[in-house]
């Protein structure tokens, strides 16, 4: 046995970016706010990669840059030129008949070391711009180790848009995630079958209008850590309370979940079992399959990767290592399980220099992730990345599938991220 | 600046100068540093470097916090990167600035200063900071390596030449790079040094070692003034396409006066009503302008660039292209009928309307639609190029 020390396994030193490395990136987490424009202002180097990626999704034709020189930035031009963008990019949308309901300013890292007052441009642009709202956001990376950081701050903003209304239903939110669970999920049929008259995820809506429902649901069902100080918001200034019911895979910890809906809703659960079984005939079939090839799990591929490989291994996978560039809380108990009882298992930090210099010899491993899969040299890989709406029962099965699916072929990981919009 | 220079609505940014400098030193077998929180890195190494998949090169990220650049913690990022040196035994290191260095006033040079005082390994430092353009970034990296590098040589080698400017915005990764220089070798050329593309330490070491550099992009055309300067090295601007006949003779001419020479051609106002316009990377531009004329005497054929006219290398006509906003003033001027560009330009002539008024012939530049359209990157030598231009005379 092992004694946990995570401070010594997690470090901090110089990132490495494998080419598999990240995600949605904040701006295309806050197009997800119907009828929405976004403007960003910043040196012309931070735009690049959400412009591109932008483009890439079919979505450039809802953000715009504004792209400071240095001049700008040091005699505080910064706001007048803000504002000129602004009054500009409404009369050009205008024009073209596409006025937006919510308008987004983006700032960047260095907006929090020039001490912009947000309050006071969100007033002006709004007295300059009736019935448009204006909400500031923030793609300021330095902060990632605040309490606050980017993914956290996109969350809340995305829903601080949501007016209180006077009366709820009963409908609850997922929150916390930024793809909707996947709709093959039993969530929906047991929701159903427990009163709930709809579930709301922000990626549901086309219309403004209609996104405001959101507001008049009972509760937030936190699905994933960064929706948390968004829900907590939600709750001071919509009224709507809020439950943790984080992601995960091991049957136990599924089922307690549906126990704190149970608990929330105060309405009787109804039987699980036939998904349960589901699942654990999806897992039987994976390991007939698979035997015992290697398995390497990547946190950027999911929310709660020790808690996922904890299944894993107690289902008789042989999980070979583990990449993740930090612990969150919620995945610290197995942790401490897997370093206590599997020390076999190597954790590697993606973002590691050293970890880049390992060298590839996991060939005949299945990844499940991207950087996992790079960087272990796998030839089998799962394409998930930011856990894919996985969720529940469901979720369990849809991944055994995914991870059959690698199995039967080998991946052609250039083309896969090629293919892939992916921002860090 | 006019504040609408400063909006962009349709087209994304050009790549910035620290992704220049990453680019400019990825074949040297270093650690390098990009001083950012991560997108910056992330810009470099997913949209501005195409060989970035499978690379043993060592680009790393600083990881910069909040509290770090509040309280200057250049001791951190110092510590950090001679840890992440230890594993691979760097032959340079290399610091980058970006945007929030440049507010908090970090002094690149300074820690690149101290970084080798540490470690004794050759370190440099670059005060990019994410508003200027890819161009400078490298023009600035060629310039602080030939400067430490070059040493004097009493010996030249016959018919020795450096190549100067291939870099991944421009060449892309479809292997242009290794064309030229196979194309040089063929006609009698003896490959001296390769800069950046290919580059080693010992080659920069090398380079007064050849009787003349040619100069394919913009980025390199200082480093050619300043090996000049200082070796009197003759140099040629140009990028052979095509045949590349045209370089040849300009080349051999060289060698034989030492007299510099840029390919640029100021009566290209011939009588055709339907005028193109080259908006891209300038000296192939200049290129790709010799090579109509060459075919089609008459041809109006005016060249721009997004990423800083330089006005040696420019003739009359040619434009310095610094916004959005001014491509979108001088094609609606209508003065253009054929634009040679980038495939993103189709958006912005969508967005005017002027789609089928204007022909878009597409050259995808690395620098401007990186990883949407790179795996489409043109080749310069040879069939492909020859097609291009033709499509160019039979819009005109």
């Amino acid at each position: 046995m092992r004694c946990s020390c995570v401070s010594n396994i997690f470090q901090t030193t110089l990132h490495y970016t494998a080419p598999g490395h990240g995600g949605w990136g904040v701006l295309k987490a806050a197009q997800l706010i119907p009828e929405s424009y976004h403007l960003f202002i910043s040196p012309a180097a931070c735009g690049r990669h959400g412009a591109l990626g932008a483009r890439l999704e079919g979505r450039k034709n809802r953000v715009s840059y504004v792209y400071l020189t240095e001049q700008a930035i040091v005699s505080g031009d910064y706001e007048d030129i803000l504002i000129n963008a602004v009054d500009e990019m409404i009369r050009y949308l205008k024009e073209q008949g596409r006025m937006p309901k919510v308008f987004v300013v983006f700032v960047s890292c260095i907006d929090d070391l020039l001490g912009t007052d947000h309050d006071a441009l969100v007033h002006e642009l709004s007295n300059r711009h009736e019935g448009i709202r204006f909400v500031f956001c923030k793609m300021n990376p330095t902060s990632s180790d605040t309490s606050i950081p980017p993914i956290v701050n996109v969350h809340n903003k995305i829903h601080s848009v949501l007016d209180k209304q006077d009366e709820h239903d009963s409908g609850v939110n997922l929150i916390g995630i930024l793809e909707a669970v996947n709709p093959g999920s039993e969530l929906f049929e047991v929701l159903k079958d427990m009163g709930v008259c709809a579930v709301r995820h922000i990626s549901y809506y086309n219309s403004f209008a209609a996104f405001q429902d959101m507001a008049k649901s009972s509760v937030n069902f936190v699905l994933a850590p960064p929706g948390k100080y968004a829900s907590k918001n939600m709750q001071k200034k919509l009224g709507i309370p809020y439950k943790e019911l984080y992601i995960c895979f091991r049957m136990e910890n599924i089922y307690k979940g549906y126990k704190v809906i149970e608990e929330t809703l105060g309405k009787r659960l109804p039987d699980l079992s036939v998904y349960e079984r589901n699942a654990i005939k999806e897992i039987k079939k994976t390991k007939e399959l698979i035997g015992n090839t290697g398995l390497i799990v990547d946190g950027e591929a999911i929310i709660r990767p020790f808690e996922f490989a904890h299944m894993l291994i107690e289902n008789g996978f042989f999980v070979k290592s583990i990449y993740a560039q930090r612990l969150i809380p919620c995945d610290t108990e197995d942790y401490e399980w897997i370093v206590n009882n599997h020390p076999e298992i190597a954790i590697y930090q993606p973002l590691s220099p050293s970890t880049c210099n390992m060298g590839k010899k996991e060939n005949d491993c299945i990844a499940i992730g991207y950087s996992a899969g790079y960087l272990s040299g796998a030839e089998h890989v799962v394409d998930i990345c930011g856990q894919n709406g996985l969720f529940g029962y469901h979720g369990v099965s849809c991944m055994m599938k995914l991870i059959r699916d690698a199995y039967n072929s080998k991946a052609d990981l250039k083309k896969i991220l090629d293919d892939a919009v992916i921002i860090v | 600046m006019d504040y609408l220079d400063q909006l962009w609505i349709t087209l994304p940014a050009i790549s910035p100068d620290y992704s220049g400098v990453c680019s400019a030193m990825f074949d040297l077998g270093g650690v390098t540093v990009v001083h950012d929180a991560s997108g910056c890195t992330g810009n470099y190494t997913g949209y501005d470097e195409p060989r970035w998949y499978g690379t043993e090169s060592k680009v790393y990220c600083s990881g910069l916090r909040e509290i770090d650049a509040v309280l200057g913690r250049d001791d951190k990022l110092i510590a950090h990167t001679i840890e992440a040196g230890k594993l691979t035994n760097p032959k340079i290191y290399t610091v980058v600035g970006s945007p929030v260095p440049m507010v908090i006033g970090s002094d690149m040079k300074g820690i690149a200063h101290e970084l080798e005082e540490l470690t004794g390994v050759p370190s440099f430092g670059f005060d990019t900071n994410g508003l200027k353009l890819y161009n400078y970034g490298i023009s600035i990296a060629m310039e602080a390596l030939i400067e430490r590098f070059a040493k004097k040589s009493e010996r030249k080698i016959h018919n020795g030449i450096n190549i100067l400017g291939t870099n991944a915005f421009d060449f892309a990764n479809v292997g242009n790079e290794r064309d030229l220089e196979e194309f040089l070798t063929k006609n009698g050329f003896h490959v001296v040094a390769k800069m950046m593309m290919g580059a080693t330490v010992e080659q920069i070491q090398s380079l007064t070692m050849a009787e003349i550099n040619l100069v394919v992009s913009e980025s390199a055309y200082k480093s050619a003034k300043l090996l000049h300067k200082k070796y009197g090295i003759p140099y040629v601007v140009a990028n052979p396409i095509c045949d590349g006949l045209d370089v040849l003779d300009l080349l051999s001419k060289t060698l034989k006066d030492s007299q510099c020479r840029i390919m640029k051609d100021e009566n290209a106002s011939g009588s055709i009503a339907r005028k193109v316009l080259i908006l891209g990377e300038q000296v192939t531009g200049n290129s790709i302008r010799r090579e109509l004329l060459r075919r089609k005497s008459d041809a109006n054929v005016s060249v721009a660039t997004m990423t800083g006219l330089c006005n040696e290398l420019a003739s009359a006509s040619d434009k310095d292209l610094q916004s959005e906003n001014q491509v979108r003033r001088l094609l609606g001027t209508g003065e253009y009928s054929v634009i040679v560009g980038d495939p993103l330009f189709k958006d912005v002539l969508e967005c005017m309307g002027l789609e089928n008024e204007i022909t878009l012939i597409e050259i995808p530049h690395v620098a401007l639609s990186s990883k949407i359209h790179w795996n489409r990157a043109v080749h310069f030598l040879g069939k492909e190029m020859d097609m291009i231009i033709s499509q160019i005379i039979n819009s005109i």
